[in-house]
């Protein structure tokens, strides 16, 4: 049963008709393509170099096959060769600079963002509008927040707060686990009713709870919904939180820094709205880049629709991804996209992907392994391993290897490792594992 | 008659014992969209009105004036972004402001976050971004420049000056001259106090200025003593322009020395140093 806010939208435009939404994306593609054909220096370059002269595309079929995608390691080569932070990807035109933000750490190199206010103003305003709407916020409510102004996210939240005029409570710190403490007092002395924070801060706050022998739901009273950004929720561990805190609901954001794209869940937790009007995403198959239907997996593909800031076309996320099929209950007509984990840190078998999310849905179960960092690594030719950084004792590993192994239909060992490199938000760091 | 010197431990135990994260200074029935914690791992927060807000920031960037931030610099910050030397500098980084420091300045911001680790990624900033001015969060200055002397980074060649921002407190002038040649730029003071919503900056001739219209200050000769407009002895603080909390007479925990006469410098107010 859906609340009947469920149905409320920031905007008629996360509603058009299908037929609508296609014939306004293929219109906005071309414009992308005849803009970085014909203005930013990274795409000429991308384009030659693939033999491909920008002309109008008739399908989506055929921009699939003959534009050529991009990936992180194409826009840092970009930035290195330049060496002024530019990759070449700038659509700023006459406009001035308001910001540069880093996108995210993935390959050891943050690249940049470039953002104007004409876009600050315009289009990703809007996607921050409807994704703080479809995640629960609404004008006059008190937000507490959290505020990396070095990631995008932030700084869109803070003009689609402005705009929807919430009030907001800004704690000191970030998100690492030191600062945990420290939101715990801060959602207790100021009682917001919503919170735009990540899963493991989350966690940490309830066990910070449990540490200091706190009722939760006290703790966490006059909450009522929370939305989480950074890795995708299992169903177990929504469970759990709605149990723990008694908020009536909480949301998943995602999207990519790289790629400066993304969107919340609605009420109906299918996976991501992604605004067609502003962002086209594909999921293509990792391996041959063939594009594939909505209901498979493969890796995100995104194509920005706006201008005034960087832009990312066909930009290969190398998350782990697919369009969710079927009608939202919602009512809103744009993709809905579920994230399941970045590719590296996903084993592929022939004609399937075993992602993070996949381990995280089964190891959430056991409460003594719910969160707990891990990594999955390939096992043998049919297997996987799953290596947990620390588990509590007498923590039962064989029931949650048989879990593992029903669950995914595939030979699985789930095991300890004390060599598991965390980073600073407490995640595990792909790679850093030896022996 | 002006209320007794108040510092943040006293703030701190107000807050606790009264159960009022504003510590008795929030303003009546002010709207006050923004709440900030003053400062880190305080229970202290301070409520602000959106003309608070657009004041904090001019107060910043009279600072960064100060400072010798020009129309089309870059400003990297290693600091937090909760803290109020970044919430300001961008219309971006804090709601219900139209205009950060940035802005009115005709500068750019980037924020790097104020985490030790992230010490590298602001020179990865600083290599390929080249800011103007690169503001330093003073407590991550050892870590900051560590990393410097591992990656035997030339930041001279990539940034013109730093500023090092104390949060409350005393810097010697012998440790920013001693950075000041390790480095081999410039090398200035931004000190700031979150609970006085404060900013003052070093001018050219040495000097720490905070606009008169933005606060008035005095000096705490001793504990318990009654404060005076210049001398030696502890910063007092009263902020002029914050509507939703009123700071009256706050007690910075840094030792200072007000100046009777005004700075060479040519700008308004009295200007003061540091002690050691």
């Amino acid at each position: 049963m859906l609340p009947p806010s469920s149905r409320e939208m920031f905007d008629a435009g996360e509603a058009l008709p299908p037929e609508e939404i296609a014939r306004r994306q293929l219109r906005s593609l071309n414009r992308a393509l005849r803009f970085a054909g014909n203005r930013l220096p990274f795409y000429q370059r991308i384009f030659a170099e693939a033999g491909f002269a920008p002309g109008p595309v008739r399908s989506f079929e055929e921009y699939a096959r003959n534009v050529p995608s991009i990936r992180k390691a194409d826009v840092a080569g970009a930035v290195r060769a330049t060496g002024s932070g530019r990759a070449g990807i700038e659509a700023l035109g006459t406009s001035r600079l308001s910001n540069v933000v880093m996108t995210s750490g993935t390959l050891g190199f943050n690249t940049f963002a470039f953002l104007t206010p004409s876009d600050l103003r315009g289009g990703s305003l809007l996607n921050s509008l409807r994704e703080l709407w479809v995640v629960g916020v609404r004008p006059g409510m008190k937000v507490l927040t959290l505020s990396p102004a070095w990631h995008a996210l932030a700084l869109l939240d803070t003009r689609g707060i402005t705009r929807l005029g919430a009030e907001v409570v800004i704690p000191w710190g970030t998100f690492a686990p030191r600062f945990v403490p420290n939101f715990l007092d801060a959602v207790a002395a100021h009682r917001p009713e919503h919170i735009l924070l990540t899963a493991p801060v989350l966690r940490g706050m309830i066990e910070e709870c449990d540490r200091r022998q706190l009722d939760v739901r006290r703790a966490f009273a006059g909450v009522r919904y929370i939305a989480c950004a950074g890795e995708s929720l299992s169903a177990p561990y929504r469970r759990y939180i709605l149990e723990r805190t008694g908020i009536e609901d909480i949301f998943e954001r995602g999207g990519s820094s790289d790629g400066m794209f993304g969107g919340g869940e609605c009420f109906a937790h299918r996976g991501h709205h992604i605004s067609a009007d502003l962002h086209y995403v594909e999921i293509v198959a990792p391996g041959t880049g063939e594009l594939l239907p909505p209901g498979r997996r493969g890796v995100a593909v995104v194509t920005n629709l706006l201008r005034g800031r960087s832009v990312y076309i066909r930009f290969n996320t190398e998350d782990v991804a697919a369009v969710i099929p079927g009608e939202c209950p919602c009512g809103r007509t744009d993709p809905v996209i579920e994230l399941y984990g970045r590719l590296t840190d996903s084993v592929i078998f022939e004609g399937r992907i075993v992602a993070p999310a996949d381990v995280r849905g089964v190891l959430d179960q056991f409460p003594g392994l719910m969160g707990k960092p891990f990594q999955v690594e390939r096992s043998g030719p049919e297997g996987i391993r799953i290596v947990m950084a620390a588990t509590p004792p007498g923590e039962d590993l064989t029931r949650a290897t048989e879990a593992v192994r029903a669950a995914l239909g595939i030979d699985a060992a789930v095991t300890t490792g004390d060599s598991l490199a965390l980073g600073w938000k407490g995640q595990v760091m792909r790679g850093s594992r030896h022996g | 008659m002006p209320p007794a010197p108040a510092s943040l431990h006293d703030l701190a135990s107000h807050a606790e014992e009264a159960r009022d994260p504003f510590a008795g200074r929030r303003q009546g029935e002010t709207e006050t969209p923004v709440v900030i914690q003053a400062a880190d791992g305080v229970p202290v927060y301070l409520a602000l009105t959106r003309e608070d807000v657009a004041a904090s920031a001019r107060a910043l960037a009279s600072a960064w004036r100060t400072l010798g931030v020009r129309r089309g610099d870059s400003v990297l910050i290693y600091d937090y972004g909760a803290s109020p030397l970044t919430l300001f500098a961008s219309w971006c980084y804090v709601p219900h402001l139209e205009k950060g420091a940035a802005d009115l300045l005709g500068a750019v911001p980037l924020c790097n976050d104020g985490l030790p680790e992230f010490a590298s990624r602001a020179l990865h900033v600083l290599r390929y971004l080249r800011p103007g001015v690169t503001i330093v969060d003073a407590a991550n200055m050892p870590v900051f420049l560590r990393r410097v002397a591992e990656e035997r980074a030339q930041i001279s060649e990539w940034t013109r000056m730093l500023a090092v921002s104390p949060d409350e407190e005393t810097l010697s002038p012998p440790q920013v001259a001693a950075w000041q040649r390790e480095l081999g730029l410039p090398v200035r003071l931004l000190l700031r106090s979150g609970p006085a919503m404060f900013f003052a900056a070093e001018c050219d001739e040495g000097a720490l200025h905070a606009g008169p219209r933005y606060y008035r200050l005095e000096v705490v000769p001793q504990e318990g003593g009654e404060p005076a407009a210049t001398g030696q002895g502890s910063l007092c603080i009263t902020n002029r322009f914050l509507q939703g909390t009123r700071v009256e007479r706050y007690l910075a925990h840094v030792h200072v020395a007000i100046e009777p006469r005004p700075c060479s410098c040519g700008r308004p107010g009295r200007p003061f140093r540091c002690l050691a």
